[in-house]
């Protein structure tokens, strides 16, 4: 004890200081200059420590008086622990060796003490202690540098850890050699020891460095890459809020990933829906076919960029039609070694040292590619850019994915607008009221669905003692099915009246006015029937709509008529037939549009003609306008809750005398 | 609505699928135009997954049956079944429309012309 304290006291103080404080400033310089990030003040100042217990280590070999030797081991073994702890923080592990390294400095510590009170026992006790703990640790150190030179940890140290491992077999064989006196030889003591951990903790400090290295280069790639998307995205809503134009939009990712891959250029293809082939859409810079093709072609760069955008690539060929049929983007990162460019040559016109290509998606469909290359062999694409670009196809297929569903909901919109204006025209053609003869009683009924018909009905007084009724059902809604509405409202009108006329003549002049007028998808199917009072005749005609239902009276029983004929507005010659039919007092008949036979209910049943038929039997005594109400109300408690999905037309005429 | 082109041999067959009706019919018609505009000739129009049609689907039809008409060129409707059969009939337009059973009758039909 009194070794220690006389050492101590008579050490020449501001030496020491002077020592630590050159060391510190040296261990700052290194650790800045090699960003040893894991060098917080405090973990340097143990380093400090670490190096200055070595370094009086020596001294005191050399004769110099310093520490007490226990006394420097001690030292060496806590910072070496509190060292380790505090990597153990930064880098989230767990080095177990700086515990055992405080166990060790504990009993050099106690076998000081137990020395200097000379009681020999506990020495040789404690002596005994200190080696297991040494052994322990060693063995850990092994264990440890073995788990970090696998591939498995991502961490190769290589030399630095078979220079580990080799210090560790050192130290193995000074604790071999320790019954033998080996351990008591001082240079073993102070300075083959402590190198073993001076070599371990380097090492560790190395492989953190690394790692640190390595993570904050993915950062500030990822950051470069958000930066990138970030923008492509901003700018790619503007394009799009500029204008709705998808060739527009295209041109501005092509843009994008030639620039943010610093690429030589870039182009989109897109899929033909009925061809099955891939057509170039948009083109950036550089962009040679990355297929090979006809000698002459290359001869001339305008021939070659001729051919590129007028010769479409099937499906499945080639490795653009390849990208397009698997669905799965591909990515040749070296050309020289892909067997899909063997046609590439480097003094070729189309060279391509690198290739990116990633397919532009609707929901599982592959609906374009868009592919980067670059031409510099000493400019490959990396997987970051590789992925950059799948964001970007991403992206993109999401972008034109929610343009086109846009440009169907104006469409939608311009159609209901269209439909607003069409339900004005049609409130004008229905007559306003119903013709009161004392012969017949009438009633009428027309709902549309979604607020415009497709069904038109009229009644018209064609001279004293006649009436004219026809329905029909226009193909299509809105302002094009109104003006065919109109068509044959004016004409009929127009030619009923003329003397001679027959319902089958008036479909004929209808037909043939509107056929070759309207576009043929604006056809029609018209019932039309007319009635004399006095003879009780009844004609009618049909241009493919439904046959005309009568309820007779005295047999209770229903009939249908009906001719043949093709809708109104195909074909200009068509002829229409007609057929008569005489009517007797109390007799029924009913006009009517597929949308009452054909109403659903929730359970997806149709309302059928016999249902309709039923309730006409039933009530065929009541007035027409009440019978109405009675074939309203019994259809509509069919229906149920469930949306009308057709126009509901029907007339009714009751012969009263 | 959705359309679907395959090709056997020379004809272009449309697989239909869904509903014909107001807000999408126009799209068979637009996608035909398309085809013949670029010299498609042989068409058939698969109608095994339609289940529902409107005068808007018949016209569409109508539409594209008469241009190819015109045009001298071939056009085969085929499975044509349950509500939109009874739609077609309704409207005496089987005679109208050349209909084929399945769509191989449909192209031998056609290479029979």
């Amino acid at each position: 004890m009194a070794d220690i304290t006389q050492n101590f006291i008579f050490n020449p103080l501001w030496a020491q200081v002077f020592a630590l404080l050159a060391l510190y400033l040296t261990l700052r310089n290194i650790t800045l200059s090699k960003k040893l990030v894991v060098g917080s003040d405090f973990q340097q100042l143990i380093l400090v420590l670490f190096f200055g217990s070595i370094l009086f280590a020596v001294l005191g070999l050399a004769g110099i008086p310093a520490y007490q030797l226990p006394v420097t081991l001690a030292v060496q073994a806590i910072s070496a622990g509190i060292f380790l702890k505090i990597l153990g923080r930064y880098t989230k592990k767990n080095y177990y060796a700086g515990w055992l390294l405080a166990l060790n400095a504990v009993g050099f510590l106690i076998s000081v003490t137990l020395a200097a009170l000379q009681t020999a026992w506990f020495f040789h006790f404690w002596e005994s202690a200190l080696i297991v703990t040494n052994w322990g640790y060693v063995a850990y150190q092994f264990y440890e540098v073995s788990q970090y030179n696998t591939p498995k940890s991502g961490v190769l140290l290589d030399a630095r850890g078979t220079l580990t491992k080799l210090t560790l077999w050192i130290h193995a064989v000074i604790l071999l050699l320790v019954p033998f006196g080996g351990y008591q030889i001082p240079l073993v003591q102070m300075v083959l020891l402590p190198l073993s951990t001076l070599v371990y903790l380097w090492t560790l400090t190395f492989w953190h460095r690394r790692a640190y290295a390595r993570m904050s280069h993915q950062r500030d790639l990822m950051e470069k890459n958000m930066n990138s998307q970030y923008e492509f995205m901003t700018r790619i809503g503007n394009a799009i809020a500029e204008k709705l134009d998808i060739d527009r939009v295209l041109d501005f990712v092509v843009h994008s990933a030639v620039k943010t891959a610093n690429a030589d250029g870039g182009a989109i293809f897109l899929v033909d829906e009925f061809d099955d082939v891939l057509r170039v859409k948009a083109v950036e810079g550089d962009f040679p076919p990355p297929y090979d093709v006809p000698a002459k072609v290359k001869l001339k760069a305008n021939n070659l960029e001729n051919f590129f955008k007028s010769t479409p690539i099937p499906l499945g060929e080639t490795i653009i039609g390849e990208c397009a049929a698997t669905g799965k983007p591909i990515f040749v990162r070296d050309s020289k070694l892909d067997p899909r460019m063997v046609h590439n040559s480097r003094m070729d016109q189309i060279y391509i040292a690198s290739l990116i290509l990633t397919p532009l998606m609707q929901g599982k469909k592959v609906f374009g590619v868009l592919a980067i290359a670059s031409r510099k062999s000493n400019h490959l694409f990396t997987r970051e850019i590789l992925g950059q670009i799948k964001t970007f196809g991403d992206y993109t297929s999401l972008t034109i994915n929610s343009l086109y569903t846009y440009l169907q909901l104006l469409e939608k919109q311009e159609m209901e607008r269209d439909l607003g204006i069409a339900a004005e025209i049609q409130g004008q053609l229905l007559p306003s009221h119903l013709p009161r003869v004392s012969s017949i009683s009438l009633a009428a009924f027309s709902q549309p669905a979604k607020g415009v018909s497709g069904d038109y009905y009229d009644i018209i007084n064609i001279r004293k003692g006649q009436i004219l009724l026809t329905v029909c059902d226009v193909a299509g809604k809105g302002i094009p099915a109104s003006l065919v509405m109109v068509m044959i409202r004016t004409i009929t009108h127009l030619v009923a009246r003329q003397p001679q006329m027959t319902v089958s003549r008036i479909l004929d002049i209808v037909n043939w006015g509107i056929a070759g007028r309207v576009s043929l998808d604006r056809f029609a199917t018209v019932a039309m029937l007319s009635y004399d009072f006095a003879s009780h005749q009844l004609e009618y005609s049909n241009a493919a709509h439904h046959p005309l239902l009568i309820y007779r009276a005295e047999q209770d029983d229903f009939e249908t008529l009906d001719t043949e004929g093709i809708p109104i507005g195909l074909e200009r010659k068509t002829r229409y037939n007609q057929i008569n039919t005489v009517l007797r007092k109390g007799d029924l008949i009913v006009l009517y549009t597929d949308g009452i036979i054909e109403a659903m209910n929730e359970k997806g049943q149709q309302y059928s003609l016999e249902s309709l038929q039923v309730v006409i039997r039933e009530h065929h005594q009541e007035s027409p306008e009440k019978l109405k109400k009675l074939i309203i109300a019994d259809l509509e408690k069919f229906v149920g809750k469930a949306k009308q999905h057709d126009d509901e037309t029907f007339v009714l005429m009751r012969v009263e005398h | 609505m959705d359309l679907k082109i395959r090709k056997s041999a020379e004809t272009y067959i449309i697989d239909v699928n869904g509903e014909m009706d107001l807000y999408n019919s126009y799209r068979l018609k637009e996608l035909v135009m398309k085809m013949l505009e670029k010299k498609v000739e042989q068409f058939v129009i698969n109608m095994e997954n339609v289940d529902y049609i409107d005068s808007s689907g018949i016209g569409a039809l109508i539409y594209i049956c008469s241009t190819i008409k015109k045009m001298n060129l071939k056009l085969v409707i085929c499975n044509i079944h349950g509500s939109v059969k009874k739609v077609i009939e309704l409207t005496k337009l089987m005679g109208y429309f050349p209909i084929a059973g399945t769509v191989d009758e449909a192209i031998q039909k056609i290479a029979a012309e």
